[in-house]
């Protein structure tokens, strides 16, 4: 444990080196953040002028929830994009087996050794959204604050377990670079509460692909209060979600036959 | 008779690509999943109107018609050239196509060419049974069909140049695909493929109208449910026409002045 928080410590400064080369990027990503964040609110802002309620969410509510969205989006940009897809590469050149050489979890070298530190704007544009909706809803309290940071570690934790599962079919498919789109494609549907969606879809969108877990519960917590149930049912999820990422990783890593010995 | 083996060579490149995709089996999956979000938008709009609280008399088979097409013309918008642009660009095999008798650009009509061959027929049959089990093709204008059509080749000229253009930053700029990833989202934000235009404030659509995304996505579906008048459809096609020149050209200069400083890094 001492060892991982280490070696966590090391790639940080590592990748914070290697961002260093790319400061332009910084911009690039600051306009990306911005844009997502415009064209976001204009989509939400004209769903609200067509409907007073979406789902029983009202406006501000909405907004918590697009602040939620963009965090986790920020998250991906930071942490599993320039991870997790970069594994598919690493298998096609044989890299992999480098990896698999070094005396420490392949899965926890794949998952955590770079990181894009610019793609901050988006978790700080996000994260400004669920206290603005927040404190309009006169519900900003550090009691509310809490209630929202404990659903939304579940939250990233399933982000992370769904990224890495679907990263890890490169093991088989190689050319997996593009699977991130399936991803994207159903966390679309997260910019609304499920609640919005009629009966059978919110079911799928909470037991098959669960967007739900990643959005709507965590900005749910932050403005009312909710079930002690779906806290529990958010970690159990979350923790279940790790624990599958991990049994598939290693499922794949004993089909592996490398692809350069 | 060169204009004939022009065409040859470019079929020749269609087919490579066609079979190329179809190599990697993991993409049909992709291709089927990743271009189903405007089905799911599908269902929140049915449902927001059959909560009665849409103004304006919409029917939910509008919607239905509205978001199948929607998916229709987003899945003949090909998905990740630039992304290969970008790779070539940055290991050098760029080198290789420049010395070909083939202008590479080509090469990358090519590619969205193939990415429709493959796509398309993966699309027909949602569009079709869509269409087939909820009667949605009723709110189609079948006179304004060939329109549609034409809108949609503009539409895909508009996509084919903005990927080319933003392949061509990869000269100068290491790591484009956050340019990508920008792209397609503010192509779903404010193409259509959420909200659909007519819906958006009046202020604010008339200042989406200014950017390129309608004109890719929901101005095609429009047109195909006769929901523009005269007036409208002139000056969508104006600026569907604008805007293929101007990302067009720009595009074309970009390539010119990029080749022609590249020196083939990793060659």
């Amino acid at each position: 444990m001492i060892r991982s928080t280490r070696l966590i410590r090391q790639f940080f400064a590592n990748g914070l080196q290697i961002e260093m080369e790319y400061r332009g990027e910084f911009l690039i990503s600051a306009l990306n953040s911005l844009l997502a964040f415009v064209s976001g609110f204009v989509v939400l802002y004209a769903v609200f002028h067509n409907v007073s309620e979406l789902g029983g969410w009202a406006f501000e509510e909405g907004l918590i929830l697009f602040g939620v969205f963009l965090i986790i989006e920020g998250y991906i940009a930071m942490f599993l994009q320039p991870n997790l897809s970069r594994l598919s590469e690493y298998i096609r050149l044989g890299t992999m087996d480098f990896i698999l050489l070094k005396p420490i979890s392949s899965q926890f070298f794949v998952s955590f050794r770079f990181i894009n530190i610019w793609a901050f704007p988006s978790i700080v544009l996000g994260s400004g959204l669920v206290i603005y909706g927040m404190w309009a809803l006169d519900v900003l309290s550090p009691l509310g604050m809490a209630r929202f940071l404990l659903l939304l570690c579940p939250a990233l934790m399933i982000v992370y377990a769904v990224w890495c599962i679907l990263n890890t079919t490169a093991f088989w498919w190689t050319q997996v670079e593009n699977i991130n789109l399936i991803f994207r494609t159903f966390f679309e549907a997260g910019r609304f509460p499920v609640t919005a969606y009629p009966r059978w879809l919110q079911v799928v969108l909470t037991a098959v692909v669960p967007v739900a877990f990643m959005t709507t519960f965590p900005a749910q917590a932050a403005f009312s209060q909710i079930g002690v149930s779906t806290s529990v049912i958010s970690w159990i999820v979350g923790i279940f979600a790790l624990f599958v990422s991990h049994a598939f990783w290693r499922y794949a890593l004993s089909k592996y036959a490398s692809a350069s010995s | 008779m060169i204009r004939n083996s022009g065409f040859r060579k470019f079929m020749a490149l269609l087919a490579f690509y066609s079979t190329e995709f179809s190599n990697y089996r993991a993409e049909f999956v992709i291709y089927l999943l990743g271009g189903s979000q405007p089905i799911i938008m599908l269902f929140i709009w049915v449902t927001l109107n059959n909560s009665g609280q849409l103004s304006g008399d919409y029917t939910s088979t509008h919607f239905v018609c509205y978001f199948l097409l929607i998916y229709a013309v987003r899945n003949c918008n090909a998905m990740w050239f630039p992304w290969a642009m970008d790779e070539e660009i940055r290991q050098g095999d760029l080198s290789f196509k420049l010395l070909r008798p083939v202008n590479p650009y080509w090469n990358y009509l090519a590619y969205q060419l193939a990415d429709n061959v493959i796509r398309i027929p993966l699309m027909l049959p949602v569009l079709i049974g869509g269409f087939y089990v909820t009667s949605a093709y009723t709110e189609l204008s079948p006179t304004h069909l060939p329109l549609a059509l034409l809108s949609l080749l503009f539409g895909i000229s508009i996509h084919f140049y903005s990927n080319f253009l933003m392949g061509t930053v990869s000269f100068w700029l290491e790591r484009t695909r956050a340019l990508e990833m920008m792209y397609y989202s503010m192509l779903i934000l404010l193409g259509g493929a959420i909200v659909p235009l007519e819906l958006f404030p009046d202020g604010l659509r008339q200042i989406v109208m200014f950017t390129p995304f309608p004109y890719l996505l929901g101005f095609p579906v429009d047109v195909a449910m006769g929901r523009l008048g005269g007036a409208e459809l002139v000056r969508g096609f104006a600026m569907q026409a604008v805007w293929v020149l101007l990302i067009g050209l720009t595009g074309r200069a970009l390539w010119r002045a990029g080749t022609k400083g590249y020196s083939g890094a990793g060659a």
